[in-house]
């Protein structure tokens, strides 16, 4: 009897394991798709759903197999039930997102995305639905989604966004908040964050960044508004720093600033551009800074303000602010005659005029001392004369030389290499007048080792 | 009624007056490499054509345009994001250009820095718009309020920003400028206000930031502006009757095409693994066969029934029973499928040699390669060789690549080889682009010399993930001199993240044929397909589901080839002005159909006309059909509503499933020709209450023959179940008085 009994319950176990062992649906279908019948697989998930089958496993299962084999419905219904089951699988949420993107159902899409967001979106999800908004014009619910994951951090892009949007609803504090660390590596938004700034009452932390951008560079009409702002919002002092603060390279251009403060009527701002401009600068660069100083002034109705000014810097021969004031004379000179200079004639000593040699042989023709511009003229450095200059020099040369001592002093210079190759056309004009031969083709005939020891004027 | 009278007489032309349809588009090749990278193209080209325009380019990095060569140019057109190299130069040339070109259409960027000699010469162009470009711009958005906005331009796919973008400032220069978006900020000086799209006498201008929202993050774009509305008003179109790709014997086209890519892959579709079958194979039996009602051209690529290369006859055999069957047209899909069009345009075969050498697998250096040689279990030297000079997928510049490439053995070997395998009297009429479908003008010269029609390429899609007309595809691109016909929509490989899941995306393309069709009815349908959608089950179901809904649409279906010849029309058309509502359209080439909208105050007065077979309408459209009988075709139109002839004589086709054409009218019979895919359907009106008698003929032989009486206004239709894709005379004779 006990072996028979032990007989029918291994019998009855053996059964109970065998059972126990069979394949669940699960384990079934994943069989099928291993062996690539994936219809089969399909069809049998399909099938045992159908009977009643509501596991999770199966159902993510039969979501991907009802993909794969192109029934969008069958898996549509397979992860709505699925979630339904488990409303916060994110990575579940995930493919749905991406199914639900592609199946013609824009609000199903948005409605997974939504609930992928909510539950645990990353910060380019949320961006992404932001995005979706965006584009289709429901911007408040493109602003809910960003403020919601402003601290997420959300990328830059998104980030200038809400900045943008709050800024343009009047939140200033916030959208300084937002767009100040996107500032860092995006220049663009720096004049939106200044302007926010300002706007949020934040004048010295504004002047302060904007002090620190415009050092390393920034677009001059850019420049030129956060200037104005500080000036018209009282901050005068700030304005005059950040006005005096860009970089002395060939990418930013003083002048598009003046100019931009001049159509302002800030000719005040304009003084302290120039100023700053033409401190240290050479003198193809302060050339141009006095130009546009006497210009901007001329535009803006303050040539009056401008001599004063010129007479302020004058008064301390040898400094700095003399020499640029000199620049800005010669300029004012050639541009409108003496009557230009003549409040300030009395202030223009030799030594000042020494500055602008050039300037100082003509105003002493003007005057009738030929003796002061043969001076002048001698002491005129030709090396870097563009061609008005040299035109403008061998004119007054003419008439204060002899063709023979034009001749001899530019080929001395010629031979000692301080003449621009503007003035070459009159080195030959000058000879072809005193009879002499060529020097610019005897130059290029002779050795390297010319004679640097010519007479001079 | 009598406006329109008034207004037809009063436009009379005096004598023929050609209508010109050139828009002269500027760009430059250092930022758009090609005019097919252009943004005009990718957005401005389709609008354009779909009014009636051809786009002509022109890089300005290879000089401006002579102003000699502006005859006939209605607009010039720039879409720019950059500024070009000599900016001044530019301007001053846009300055005379205007003179002697009507209009002048700015979107986007002006072409370089807004100085004041560059203010100069653009306001002298700006003027004729209406328009005013002052040295202001509004850096800043952060006060801007929309202070005018014209809601039947602005806001068509897109609604405008809250946050507009930076903009120069441009302001009213008299009263001619339509407005349609205009802010006004404070600015430091005070509150400016700037306009940033208009419309005027001469041309029009939108901002950059204003036309177009393209979001990076999700990769979308949609139209801010109406594209249509905006070119229809800056290019101040009067009437003419638009050259149409769309509709064919008053009803919207349909066509279908397969490039043979994957023709010899074992098919994975279960029913069809046990012997293993070819795709192809599978293709014929699912997808071509089921279907003789709807055409499909197939295109193979020669080198897939090479013996060495290919699947040998097997493979040919297969073409060979579907090029067989009547509703099947011949095409070819290349000798070697190009992947890379480019690289052969200036050919050197040393360097694909290189490609190819640095492609070869490491596997066959290693010690495990070279020990199954050594036993036999590797794949021989002749196998190897083999696949040698087979591509993996397109990291070569072709498929094939045994012989030396040859545009004479890619496109006229291709094009013979191909044809030899169809039946006698069956002629190859089309060439498909592979890989890329960017070929070179050498190339696209070589099938136009074949006596072939060219077509692929654009892309099209439009639908909830592709929410715009934007992703819309012009009808051709060019390339030098060379014209290359556009698909119409685009294939499963687009729908199927580049064939690599959602293997049924291509079901998608109904939404696209939706969205095309209404409210304008921008493309007609094209199912495009490879013949590896017949290596999966869900592609395979995806693709009949689609078919099975073409069948169910009141479509015209027609061969690829007779498409690619209507879309060569639309540029070969030469349309005259030659009296009130009167015009000629000549050169058409394969063109069916001309379009006039905002028609529905008007009707085509067949009796006037000469060569049209009828009309029909859609959304206030008039599509007027015209008969390939007919060279020169006159269409003209008249008021709505006028009294029927009560006979015959202007008996009007509404709508067929089959091409008709030869149309033969008197006072109590009306004769034409038709062919077509499926039961020949056709909708007539303007016909007598009387009893007539429908016979269809093929050489002498009746085929049908049925006795239809017209309803009260004058519309019958009738349905033939024949065979007629050969051509069939019917012929409908009146009867006498209905009963």
């Amino acid at each position: 009897m006990v072996p028979l009994i032990l007989t029918g319950s291994l019998a009855v176990g053996g059964i109970g394991v065998a059972v126990l062992m069979l394949p669940g649906g699960a384990e079934q279908l994943a069989m099928l798709s291993r062996d690539g019948r994936y219809e089969s697989a399909a069809a049998l998930g399909n099938r045992i759903h159908g009977d009643g089958e509501g596991d999770p496993e199966v159902l993510a299962q039969l979501f991907d197999l009802n993909g794969y084999t192109g029934d969008p419905a069958r898996a549509r219904e397979a992860i709505d039930e699925y979630l339904r089951q488990r409303p916060d699988d994110v990575a579940m949420l995930r493919h749905a997102v991406a199914f639900f993107a592609q199946q013609q159902d824009f609000a199903a899409y948005l409605e997974q995305l939504e609930r992928l967001v909510a539950a645990d979106g990353r910060p380019a999800e949320a961006a992404a639905l932001a995005a979706l908004y965006r584009t289709h014009g429901r911007f408040d619910d493109e602003k809910r989604v960003l403020v919601a994951h402003r601290r997420s951090p959300l990328p830059p892009e998104a980030a200038e966004r809400l900045g943008r949007l709050l800024a343009r609803d009047g939140d200033y504090a916030e959208a300084a908040e937002t767009l100040a660390p996107v500032s860092l590596a995006n220049g663009t938004v720096r004049p939106l964050l200044f302007e926010v700034l300002m706007k949020d009452g934040q004048h010295a932390r504004a002047a302060e960044m904007a002090t620190g951008w415009s050092a390393r560079g920034i677009e001059p009409a850019s420049h030129a508004v956060m200037v104005l702002m500080l000036a018209q919002a009282g901050e005068q002092d700030a304005a005059e720093r950040l006005a005096a603060t860009f970089p002395r390279n060939r990418s930013y251009d003083p002048a598009q600033l003046a100019w931009a403060l001049t159509d302002q009527r800030r000719f005040d701002l304009v003084k302290i551009v120039v100023r700053h401009w033409l401190a240290g600068a050479d003198r193809a660069t302060s050339a141009r800074a006095a130009g546009i100083f006497v210009d901007t002034a001329a535009q803006a109705g303050a040539l009056g303000e401008m001599i004063g000014e010129l007479q302020a810097m004058l008064t301390e021969p040898g400094t700095p602010a003399a020499k640029a004031a000199m620049a800005v004379v010669a300029v004012s000179y050639a541009r409108w005659g003496y009557q230009a200079i003549a409040p300030l004639r009395h202030l223009l000593s030799s030594e000042l005029l020494m500055q602008q040699p050039l300037f100082g042989a003509s105003l002493a023709m003007r005057e009738g001392n030929r003796l002061a511009a043969r001076y002048f003229l001698i002491e005129t450095d030709l090396s870097d004369a563009d061609e008005d200059a040299a035109d403008e020099w061998y004119s007054l040369a003419e008439t204060v030389f002899g063709p023979l001592e034009i001749a001899a002093d530019l080929t001395a210079r010629l031979h000692q290499e301080r003449l621009s190759v503007a003035v070459y056309p009159f080195v030959q004009k000058s000879a072809l007048a005193a009879g002499m031969a060529d020097p610019i083709f005897a130059l290029l005939r002779a050795e390297p080792e010319a004679p640097a020891n010519g007479a001079g004027l | 009624v009598l406006l329109i009278v008034f207004l037809g007489a009063a436009a009379t032309p005096s004598r023929a007056a050609p209508i010109d349809r050139t828009v002269l588009a500027l760009y430059d090749s250092l930022h758009e490499e090609t005019p097919a990278h252009s943004m005009l193209h990718l957005n401005a080209e389709m609008p354009l054509n779909h009014l009636g325009y051809i786009v002509r380019y022109h890089d300005v990095r290879q000089g401006l345009p002579p102003l000699s060569e502006l005859e006939g140019v209605v607009a010039i057109a720039t879409m720019l994001t950059y500024g070009f190299e000599d900016p001044l130069g530019y301007f001053r040339w846009l300055e005379r250009a205007a003179e002697r070109v009507p209009r002048v259409v700015v979107l986007g960027e002006f072409g370089g820095a807004l100085t004041p000699p560059a203010r100069r010469s653009l306001n002298k162009v700006l003027a004729r718009i209406g328009l005013v470009l002052t040295d202001d711009y509004v850096t800043s958005t952060v006060t801007s309020k929309v202070v005018g906005m014209d809601r039947t331009l602005v806001g068509f796919e897109a609604d405008v920003d809250p946050v507009p973008f930076e903009h120069p400032v441009l302001q009213r220069s008299g009263t001619s400028a339509r407005v349609a978006l205009e802010y006004e900020t404070n600015l430091v000086g005070g509150p400016v206000r700037s306009i940033v799209a208009a419309t005027g006498p001469g041309g029009g201008y939108v901002a950059s930031g204003f036309y177009l929202h393209y979001s990076e993050a999700i990769d979308s774009k949609r139209w801010i502006i109406d594209p249509f509305e905006f070119f229809r008003r800056a290019l101040g179109i009067e009437r003419f009757p638009v050259p149409d790709t769309t509709t064919v014997s008053g009803r919207r086209l349909y066509f279908s095409h397969v490039d043979g890519d994957g023709w010899n892959n074992l098919t994975l579709v279960e029913r069809y693994r046990d012997p293993p079958t070819y795709s192809s194979e599978v293709m014929l039996r699912e997808l071509i066969e089921p279907y003789p009602d709807l055409p499909v051209s197939v295109g193979f690529v020669l080198s897939d029934g090479d013996e060495t290369l290919g699947g040998g006859e097997k493979a040919r055999d297969v073409a060979r029973r579907i090029f067989a069957l009547p509703q099947v047209e011949v095409a070819s899909h290349t000798h070697t499928h190009p992947f890379t069009w480019g690289f052969f345009e200036h050919y050197q075969r040393a360097a694909e040699l290189r490609l190819i050498e640095r492609q070869q697998p490491a596997e066959a250096r290693t010690v495990a390669a070279r020990l199954r040689d050594f036993v036999g279990l590797g794949p021989g030297e002749k196998e190897r060789e083999r696949r040698r000079f087979l591509a993996g997928g397109n990291d070569l510049p072709r498929a094939y690549l045994r012989d030396a490439f040859d545009v004479d053995l890619e496109v006229g070997t291709a094009l013979r080889g191909a044809e030899e395998l169809a039946p006698p009297d069956k002629k190859i009429a089309l060439y498909l682009w592979s890989g890329d479908t960017r070929p070179f003008e050498a190339a696209i010269d070589a099938t136009r010399a074949a006596g072939v029609r060219n077509m692929n390429g654009g892309d099209t899609r439009f639908d909830a993930q592709f929410p715009s007309v934007g992703y819309v595809a012009p009808l051709s691109r060019v390339a030098g001199n060379a014209r290359q016909i556009y698909s119409v929509n685009t294939n499963e490989n687009n729908y199927t993240g580049l064939w690599t899941e959602r293997f049924y995306g291509q079901r998608d393309v109904i939404e696209t044929f939706r969205r095309t069709g209404e409210p304008m009815r921008l493309r007609g349908m094209n199912v495009y397909y490879h013949t590896y959608s017949a290596e999966r089950l869900a592609s395979v179901n995806a693709l009949r589901e689609v078919l099975d809904w073409v069948r169910r649409q009141p479509v015209i279906p027609i061969r690829a080839s007779s498409y690619a010849a209507i879309a060569d029309g639309f540029f070969s058309s030469r349309i005259e002005a030659v009296g009130a509502l009167e015009w000629t359209i000549g050169d058409r080439d394969g063109l069916a159909t001309v379009r006039f909208d905002d028609a529905e105050a008007l009707e085509a007065d067949v009796a006037a006309s000469d060569g049209v077979i009828g009309s029909s309408r859609h959304n206030g459209s008039l599509y007027v059909a015209l008969d390939q009988a007919v060279a020169t075709a006159r269409v003209k139109l008249r008021a709505r509503g006028q009294p029927a002839a009560g006979d015959m004589t202007q008996a009007s086709l509404a709508g067929s499933r089959w091409q008709v054409g030869a149309v033969r009218r008197s006072s109590c019979s009306l004769g034409f020709t038709a062919s077509g895919y499926g039961a020949g359907e056709f909708a007539w009106e303007a016909l007598p209450a009387t009893a007539m008698l429908v016979t269809a003929r093929r050489g002498g032989d009746a085929l049908a023959e049925q006795r239809l009486v017209a309803d009260a206004q004058g519309h019958a239709t009738f349905r033939l179940d024949i065979d007629g894709i050969e051509p069939v005379e019917i012929e409908m004779a009146c009867m006498g008085p209905s009963q």
